[in-house]
């Protein structure tokens, strides 16, 4: 069972070099089926995998296997080792399947591109990192996933490198990981200064022995990653402009994988978080303000992708709440609902954008529904998932992280559930703001002249991107079934074993209260969008003009975050960075001393050269008085 | 009885000192081939020299090895030599320096 | 009735076999001259086969000791006879398309063949008298073959210099041998040891002659300041002559110094021990300075070569189990990077329009992107030169510095991180002039579109140079294996 999972981690590495060796020599859509198959096949490797695994006993369900020791110097090895269990299974599935259906979609995204070929070959290097993200097992090997996680998304985000918002946003998404990854590799070093180990057995082992403060700090300095990774305040600036790059990456890594690194950290690490709870109390209240904070903004935000961003920072913050108060299989249980149904939702806006050549602001659309029936169609199904509508997917799941919040009955547990319960209110206001506002209402001006044209010629799309949607609407509509609050438990059995210490499992009960709960307020949240913006009033402008003018205008500069950095750092750092080049660095290099080291060395080196003049006695005269001289030394010494 | 150890060190240091200023001052190359040889066999007699010193006869059986491998020696040198002559090289090495530096 | 000395034939199979090659091939090829060259590859690359084959075969088995004890076959043996026969394979690989293999591929096969069996004797000897016979064995070889290009003076000029310079490195090995010799009675290294331990470790004799052994295994080495000869040769040997030199010939001097040091000489380590340390720090520096300053790449890998020379020292210096065992890692791996370097030079060379192919540092200029593979390749081998991960110079380079550090030598680390963050200097230097767009070289396209053997070649290397660095475990047990035989003072 193990080679199989080798076998997924091997095939995207695999396709990488390939199509890097023979990328220019096969045809763009061939590449593109190609990099697709891979992953088919790694999905059908982790689909089999999984089955093996839970064919055996609960008991053996964890499989740690070393493949080679890389370093071994006294006590200190690290190899490439492999963990397998039933939350490795999760993410495999995830990042195999969603990633197979975003490598569909992407031949027919990136159909006219010449660059297509370097899309997938990156596509691939992404899943592989990815994969050796959540298969290590130990940290050295997931530092480097990490990284090479961050160096993916640059490279992704930076894609059509001749459009400067896109490279400005790689690399600020790039800086931001690096602060996330600087946080885990300190705490890998603490880790082992306290615990003597680096692998996850070890250190879990060794957990119960650390002080709550040691466990604190090492514990902190792991979430300073996972909020860089997963876009949670305060690291959260990056998500929003990575919008720049091409839709399929928004949905692949701003949606189902890369983001959700920083749950799958916690959860996976959750008997060194057990030791310091003043940390997950202060993870759940990052979360909910995160997902409020994230609401709020997405309410005012008028590009398309943008709102779905914000929204994925908002549930994302749900499962920081989840894993927080220790539900992890609830906040993993969203991790696995959101891949569905945000996947879809990017890949469907993808679809209308592609409809209107590009246009992504919403002002400009506007009823879409009959001219692209079908996207609307699967939107539809993944707006009430994402709101939280029973019985989609998302109800289930966001309602199970708020049954474990009530269940767990102390004042951040109250804290989460009424702000989780806000949240899912703004949720049903944001989300179906952005349906009504694209598919219903008048047709814009600008969509009346596009879209007939391109529906005439195109269709909805080709079928390699209706055909992903398609099937992703289905799991977003089904996937919640697998978890039905005292009906089926799959979710919560699978996961049970990953924390020795229990996690937190509210009733049948109170998760059939919250759902029902939940569904009104998200059904409430889509009444008033439904008031404001879909029918014919100028309610957008309204609010803008009105007395909520302040607000809305912070809402609209994101809270002021991005000021905030730059004006703290990005200005500060030009700033000294060209003093230092005007007036410390250039003088300096023309300052004697300085330059005369440079000279120095070269006149030695070419003292060397010059007694190295070609003449065979010359060499023949050094060689004598090398003799004389160690036979002196030596002499003198003995 | 006979010659004492010291006396054949120090020949054999004398020779070997003779063959080295051969090859540190002259510029033919077969003045040094054979400056070369003048250092081998200096090691020659030291050979030899410890040999009787010693006891045994490894000294000596080396020194004949040393023998036979300095005539080889000899064959490759000249033999690039020839092969000088033969594209027309000046036979001086202070004029062999195209490779310097 | 003379008796001879009991000799174990299998032990000595794979030398025996590379002779009887190549005197095979002489004569046979002196029959078939048509197909000389047809020949020389199949005759040269069998001999090297089943050499490798007797040589892994007794790999792991218990040291057998023949020859009268003055040649002992143990895991080290057979490592460097493995790792030197694998490089001469590839010298004839690369050599296959070369004008002047045509003509003369049996001779020059044989003495690759010679040379191969000369150094697989220095590496299993365990007297001066042994190892003053492979000594010469593969050294002579090898000046012909420095000298083998026809077409070039330079060729000549270096195989004339190798001889004068290495002969007189020779002699003054033997020299110290003999004065060894006088001073305990034997040539034998355990002989000496033993001889050694007992009294007289402070006699002048034995001072003269350590120093002696010492400056003569140090020339073969290339240390500063019996370098001299190193840039030269290097610069004017063919190409694929100059790879094989700078590994396998360093590996080899190497595994006779450690042999000598460790197991002979270990009663007199406050004689060698500074000797060896200074060398040390003056080589890693002064290496590195002068390729500092150099425009020829192959001179520049050659003074580099020097450099290196100095970080092995530091193995043999430190020479804990641990320290050796990076010792010999580090010297096989910057075989494989040195072979594969000078690989890619050759194609550059042969790519070259006018007749006279040097390697410049303007000459490269842009050639990155006609011949992406090979310049590719050539940055991987100049980063493990550097000791970059995820390269096998990096694995060996934190072997040997991290052991230093533990056993009390930290200064010897520091050096060596100096020494290649200086080099850093020149290897970027080449990488940057293969891929500048911005003035067009002399290369123009390549005459031909593919690489002949030098493709199989670069990828060995390459491979090899990679896989050592990512999963460096399996080659250093294998190092340690060898290195295990070679006896630890501390």
């Amino acid at each position: 069972m193990t080679e199989l999972v080798w076998i997924t981690l091997a095939l995207p590495i695999v396709g990488v070099v390939v199509l890097a060796l023979l990328g220019m020599k096969l045809p763009a859509r061939g590449a593109g089926w190609f990099a697709s198959l891979i992953m088919l096949v790694a999905f059908g490797c982790a689909a089999i995998a999984t089955i093996l695994l839970a064919s055996r006993p609960e008991e053996e369900r964890q499989v740690v296997q070393v493949a080679w020791t890389w370093l071994s110097a006294g006590n200190f090895s690290v190899g490439l080792d492999l963990w397998f269990d039933e939350l490795t299974a999760v993410m495999l599935l995830i990042i195999t399947g969603v990633g197979f259906l975003i490598h569909v979609y992407s031949i027919g995204y990136m159909k006219d591109d010449p660059q297509s070929r370097r899309f997938m070959a990156y596509l691939n290097l992404f899943v592989f990192s990815m994969l050796l993200l959540v298969l290590s097992a130990n940290l050295v090997l997931l530092l480097a996933g990490w990284g090479l996680v961050g160096l993916s998304s640059y490279l992704l985000i930076g894609f059509w490198h001749n459009k400067p918002k896109a490279i400005k946003a790689a690399k600020k998404a790039f800086i931001m990981n690096a602060i996330g990854d600087v946080g885990i590799a300190i705490g890998a070093f603490l880790l082992f200064v306290d615990l003597g180990t680096l692998t996850y057995s070890g250190i879990f082992a060794g957990a119960a022995s650390l002080s709550e403060t040691q466990a604190s700090i090492a514990c902190l300095l792991l979430l300073v990653g996972a909020l860089a990774k997963s876009a949670q305040l305060p690291l959260h600036t990056w998500l929003p402009d990575a919008m720049e790059g091409p839709t399929p990456i928004s949905a692949l890594i701003h949606a189902a994988t890369m983001v959700t690194a920083g749950v799958y950290l916690i959860a996976r690490f959750n008997p060194l978080f057990h030791q310091a709870p003043k940390v997950l109390d202060l993870i759940v209240i990052i979360g909910v303000v995160g997902l409020l904070m994230a609401g709020l903004i997405a309410l005012v935000q008028t590009d398309i992708k943008r709102i779905i961003a914000f929204s994925t920072m908002s549930q994302i913050a749900y499962m920081f709440v989840g894993v927080g108060l220790m539900s992890y299989w609830s906040g993993v249980f969203h991790l696995f609902t959101h891949a569905f149904f945000k996947a879809l939702l990017f890949l469907g806006a993808g679809l209308v954008i592609h409809a209107l050549h590009g246009e992504q602001d919403i002002r400009n659309m506007g009823g879409l529904r009959k001219q692209l029936p079908k996207v609307y169609f699967c939107m539809m199904i993944g707006a009430l998932a994402l709101s939280g509508i029973f019985p989609f997917s998302g109800g289930f799941s966001k309602d199970a992280i708020l049954a474990s919040a009530l269940s767990v009955d102390t004042p951040i547990g109250w804290i989460a559930y009424i702000g989780g319960l806000a949240g899912a209110l703004l949720t049903g206001i944001y989300t179906f703001r952005l349906m009504f506002m694209v598919f219903h209402r008048r047709m814009s001006p600008y969509a009346e002249n596009v879209i007939p044209h391109s529906v005439k010629h195109h269709g909805e799309g080709p079928s390699t991107m209706l055909w992903p949607v398609y099937i992703l609407s289905i799991g977003a509509a089904f996937a919640g079934l697998l978890q039905i609050p005292g009906v089926t438990h799959v979710f919560l059995s699978w996961l049970e074993p990953i924390s020795p210490f229990g996690m937190v499992e509210p009733s049948a009960g109170q998760e059939w209260l919250t759902t029902l709960i939940g569904t009104v307020v998200g059904l409430t949240g889509i009444a008033i969008a439904y008031h404001l913006y879909a029918r014919e009033n100028t309610a957008p402008e309204l609010i803008r003009n009105g007395n909520a003018r302040l607000i809305h205008r912070a809402l609209e500069r994101r809270l002021y975050w991005d000021d905030l950095y730059e004006w703290t750092f990005e200005r500060p750092l030009q700033w000294a960075s060209s003093f230092l080049n005007r007036d410390v660095d250039s003088p300096a290099f023309r300052w004697a001393p300085l330059d005369g080291l440079g000279q120095l060395t070269a006149f030695f080196g070419r003292s060397f050269t010059v007694i190295e003049n070609g003449i065979v006695r010359m060499y023949a005269l050094v060689f004598a008085l090398g003799i004389g001289a160690v036979i002196l030394f030596l002499l003198v010494r003995g | 009885m006979g010659v004492s150890l010291n006396f054949f060190l120090g020949l054999s240091a004398i020779l070997f000192s003779v063959g080295l200023v051969g090859v540190l001052l002259r510029r033919s190359p077969l003045t040094i081939l054979l400056s070369l040889e003048i250092m081998l066999n200096s090691v020659n007699l030291t050979l030899v020299a410890f040999s009787r010193e010693v006891g045994g006869s490894d000294g000596q059986v080396f020194a004949l090895i040393v023998m036979g491998i300095a005539a080889a020696e000899v064959v490759v040198g000249l033999g690039l030599v020839v092969a000088m002559t033969r594209r027309e090289m000046v036979l001086d090495t202070d004029e062999l320096r195209t490779l310097n530096g | 009735m003379i008796q001879g000395p009991s000799v174990d034939w299998i032990a000595i199979a794979p030398e025996v076999a590379l002779i009887v090659g190549a005197f095979g091939l002489l004569l046979l090829a002196t029959f078939a001259r048509a197909y000389e060259r047809g020949l020389s590859i199949v005759v040269g690359l069998g001999a090297l086969a089943v050499s490798v084959a007797f040589s892994v075969a007794a790999w792991g088995n218990a040291p057998v000791v023949t020859m009268a004890d003055a040649f002992r076959v143990d895991d080290l043996t057979e490592l460097v006879r493995i790792t030197v026969a694998i490089m001469a394979a590839l010298v004839i690989l690369l050599s296959v398309g070369w004008a002047r293999f045509r003509e003369h591929g049996s001779e020059f096969t044989a003495l690759l063949l010679l040379v191969c069996a000369g150094m697989g004797v220095v590496a299993g000897s365990t007297s001066f008298v042994t190892l003053f016979v492979g000594l010469e064995l593969f050294s002579l070889s090898l000046y012909v073959l420095c000298a083998f290009d026809g077409k070039s003076r330079a060729s000549l000029e270096a195989g004339f210099k190798y001889l004068v310079l290495g002969t007189i490195g020779s002699i003054v090995l033997v020299y110290g041998a003999a004065f060894l010799y006088g001073a305990t009675g034997s040539f034998m290294y355990g002989g000496v040891a033993a001889s050694l331990a007992e009294g007289g470790s402070h006699d002048s004799i034995v001072t003269l002659g350590t120093a002696l052994v010492l400056i003569g295994l140090l020339f073969k080495v290339g240390a500063m300041p019996f370098h001299m000869w190193v840039p030269d040769v290097y610069e004017g040997a063919p190409t694929q002559v100059t790879g094989f030199m700078a590994g396998a010939t360093k590996l080899v001097a190497f595994v006779a110094l450690a042999r000598i040091v460790l197991e002979a000489l270990p009663a007199v380590e406050h004689l060698w021990s500074p000797v060896l340390i200074i060398a040390a720090v003056v080589t890693i520096i002064g290496g590195n300075i002068a390729a500092l300053v150099q425009t020829n790449v192959k001179r520049m890998i050659a003074w580099s070569s020097v450099g290196a020379a100095g970080y092995a020292l530091i193995g043999i210096i430190v020479n804990g189990s641990d320290g050796l065992r990076g010792l010999v890692f580090y010297l096989a791996a910057y075989a494989f990077t040195a072979m594969g370097a000078f690989a890619v030079i050759a194609v550059f060379e042969r790519d070259q329009v006018r007749e006279k192919g040097y390697a410049t540092l303007d000459g490269m200029r842009g050639w990155g992107f006609s011949r992406p593979f090979a310049a590719m390749a050539m940055v991987v081998f100049l980063l493990a030169f550097a000791g970059f991960p995820p390269t096998a110079g990096f694995i060996g380079k934190f072997v040997v510095s991290g052991t230093a550090v533990t056993h009390g030598y930290a200064y010897l680390a520091i050096i060596g991180a100096i020494g290649s963050v200086i080099g850093l200097g020149y290897y970027l230097r080449v990488i940057l002039s293969m891929y500048d767009r911005s003035r067009k070289s002399d290369v123009g396209l390549p005459a031909s579109p593919g690489l002949g053997g030098a493709t199989l070649v670069i990828l060995i290397c390459l491979a090899v140079v990679l896989l050592g660095g990512i999963v460096p475990g399996i080659l250093l047990d294998w190092s340690g294996q060898a290195s295990a035989f070679l006896a630890v003072v501390k």
